[in-house]
């Protein structure tokens, strides 16, 4: 049975100290993301986005406060259970794609899978492969072979490895054209539909158009969070 | 509450229960390793070579140690159950007390007179000094072998000589040698024999004691030998003749070769351990340069492990990938290392011993396999603090490292 939230916050903050002075990048923050809900960070520069997704995504630990994914509180486990949860439950997606350079398209999907000890990684990334919409003979390439938009599905395709409820993109077309970037959310629209939590950060207004709901930050807080029912139309055009 | 802990439940039946890295993982990562290595030729390349000669400086430098070790106690095998008397009131050794140690020695032992002196030999084939012994004719079968030929008869103007004098100087049975005014016919040679602390018969020319009185006008000895007849009881037959001899005064001093081997031996003990310390050093810089090579991949590859640590790597697991390749490093480097030994050490004993089967000598291929492994930890061990240190980054700030 799944969880109602993917994704609960409660009174999180996030203090980093630098020095004497000291940065509050996320001011006492309470949220829940539904489970299949597909959510958009907007907010400039600053304003806490990142630091909001590397503590939803296990890659931060938050200064005070409570972390939930999928009902397991995170917040005050130790950095060996925070990989297994960042390996099995949660895919990343990056603004520079972040795959590695020594690796094959194919090779980069399957690693997530060796990590986890799954025997059926070859055909699983070829599946992946072709279900981010990639011809199967660039699964041979070397990330510095594809285009942009290409090592972006590749990265996707990675993150949707071990099969995880939780989708977490941070400025996923940041580095993309607008072309492009609409296709890399049309595909993460069809994870969402799939059942998919997917949340992805953004400074771009078209892109936050293709998801159910919308958070705007500034200083760490959450100043408006809108859940509109014709962006799901539009996305689901 | 009820929800996180049933969620709990679920997860641990989804999540796979394998232990840190999987097999397939080890194969990724070694293969990641290889990569990585065959990105930076050079630098790898140069950490190999840095290996070689530290495993070739030791293992080359053991065989040396141990070759010296051998070639020495081949050469005192014999002689564990002697002791040397020398005169310590007189210059020489008189007849009288010649008789006084054979009486302390016993019936078990042998006591063997030495008369030795250098003579200068002006002839055809040798121009040159060369130590002449004098041995009573029925000792010189306890002291050496004859290889060819047969010994000298007692008082005749005949010799036996070493084995290196007769090839140096291509002497053969029947020839015949000037000493001084006389004319001696050579009846024998000598089987070699190697260094020794009693007599070294290899370049030097034996004669019958009458002889030698007869030709130099000697009629003392030089110092004794006594074989006895057992290694247990060295010392006692030691006692027996210092307390004979040397009860008023010091006539004698007796040297027992056992302990003197024993002296020696520790001695080589030390050339050994200063010689692998040698080879040790330069294995160390190996391990320096490798240290350097593998904390420069750790450097260069930040972003590398941030991904990988995002993705789901345990801190075991990227540890894990640099230590390959150290590992590999290491492996290589020794493994050639290992090889070229073999050529090293038959350099190092052709020049210097001239004696090349103590190459294969089980202690010289224990001292290659001691150098191997030594290169193979030396490597790992520099990989641990750079692999350590990659382990150990914060997935975030890796991330954002450019
Ligand atoms: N590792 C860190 N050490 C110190 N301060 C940090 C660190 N990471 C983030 N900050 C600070 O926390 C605040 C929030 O940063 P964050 O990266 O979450 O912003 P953001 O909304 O993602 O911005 P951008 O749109 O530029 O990516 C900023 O003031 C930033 O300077
Ligand atoms: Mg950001």
């Amino acid at each position: 049975m799944r969880n109602k939230y993917a994704v609960r916050l409660d009174n999180v903050t996030k203090i980093y100290r630098m020095g004497r002075g000291s940065v509050k990048a996320l001011d006492s923050v309470s949220l829940s993301f539904l489970t299949g809900d597909f959510v958009s960070i907007m907010g400039p520069s600053g304003s806490g986005k990142s630091t909001l997704l590397n503590i939803i995504g296990c890659l931060d630990i938050p200064t005070s406060g409570e972390v939930y994914i999928a009902g397991e509180n995170v917040s005050k486990l130790g950095e060996k259970e925070r990989t297994k949860i960042r390996r099995d439950k949660i895919g990343f997606v990056f603004q520079h794609f972040n795959l590695i350079p020594t690796l094959t398209a194919l090779e980069n999907i399957a690693f997530p899978m060796l990590l986890r000890g799954e025997h059926r990684y070859e055909e699983r990334s070829r599946e992946l492969l072709r279900a981010v919409g990639l011809d199967e003979e660039l699964g041979e390439h070397k990330p510095a072979e594809l285009s942009g938009g290409e090592q972006q599905r590749v990265a996707i395709a990675r993150a949707l490895a071990n099969d995880p409820e939780i989708i977490l993109a941070d400025e996923p077309t940041g580095n993309l054209d607008t072309k492009t970037s609409m296709e890399i959310m049309e595909l993460l629209a069809a994870l969402n539909r799939r059942g998919k939590t997917v949340v992805v950060v953004t400074h771009d207004p078209l892109v936050a158009e293709f998801t159910k709901r919308t958070l705007r930050m500034l200083d760490g807080r959450i100043l408006t969070d809108i859940t509109d029912i014709t962006d799901r139309i539009t996305a689901a055009r | 509450m009820a929800e996180s802990s049933q969620t709990s439940r679920t997860s641990q039946t989804e999540s796979p229960q394998h232990a840190d890295i999987c097999v397939e993982m080890r194969a990724v990562f070694l293969r990641f390793a290889i990569r990585n290595l065959a990105r930076h030729k050079l630098r790898s390349s140069l950490a190999v070579v840095g290996i070689v000669i530290g495993v070739l400086a030791i293992s080359s430098l053991g065989i040396f140690g141990n070759s010296i070790k051998l070639s020495f106690s081949e050469a005192f095998s014999a002689v564990g159950n002697e002791l040397v008397i020398y005169p310590r009131s007189e210059s020489m050794i008189s007849e009288k007390i010649l008789r006084e140690v054979e009486r302390a020695a016993g019936a078990g032992s042998d006591v063997i007179p030495l008369r030795q002196k250098y003579v200068r030999i002006n002839d055809v084939r040798i121009n040159g000094r060369v130590a002449f012994y004098g041995l009573r004719c029925e000792d010189i079968p306890l002291l050496v072998d004859i290889e060819r030929g047969r010994a000298p008869k007692r008082s005749a103007s005949e010799c036996l000589i070493g084995a290196k004098l007769a090839s140096d100087h291509d002497m053969k049975v029947g020839n015949r040698m000037h000493a001084e005014t006389y004319e001696l016919r050579i009846t024998g040679i000598l089987k070699e024999r190697g260094i020794g602390f009693d007599i070294n018969p290899d370049e030097a020319v034996i004669i019958d004691m009458k002889t030698f009185e007869r030709m130099f006008n000697i009629s003392k000895y030089n110092y004794l030998i006594v074989r006895v007849d057992s290694i247990e009881n060295v010392e006692k037959v030691k006692e027996s003749i210092e307390k004979r001899l040397n009860k008023r005064e010091e006539k004698v001093s007796v040297l027992d070769l056992r302990r003197l081997m024993e002296t020696f031996e520790e001695a080589f003990a030390k050339i050994s351990v200063f010689l692998l310390g040698i080879g040790a050093i330069s294995l160390v810089v190996a391990g320096v340069s490798i240290l350097n090579v593998m904390t420069m991949s750790v450097v260069e590859r930040t972003k590398e492990i941030g991904i990988m640590r995002a993705i789901g790597t345990s801190r075991i697991g990227v540890m894990c990938m640099f230590l390959y390749e150290s590992l590999l490093l290491g492996l290589a480097g020794s493994a050639i290392g290992g090889v070229l030994s073999f050529g090293g050490g038959f350099l190092i004993l052709s020049f210097w011993m001239q004696k090349t089967s103590y190459l294969l000598a089980p202690s010289s291929i224990l001292c290659i396999i001691f150098g191997i492994s030594f290169g193979i930890a030396t490597s790992v061990l520099s990989g641990l603090y750079p692999a350590w240190r990659a382990s150990m980054l914060s997935p975030i700030d890796a991330l954002k490292y450019e």
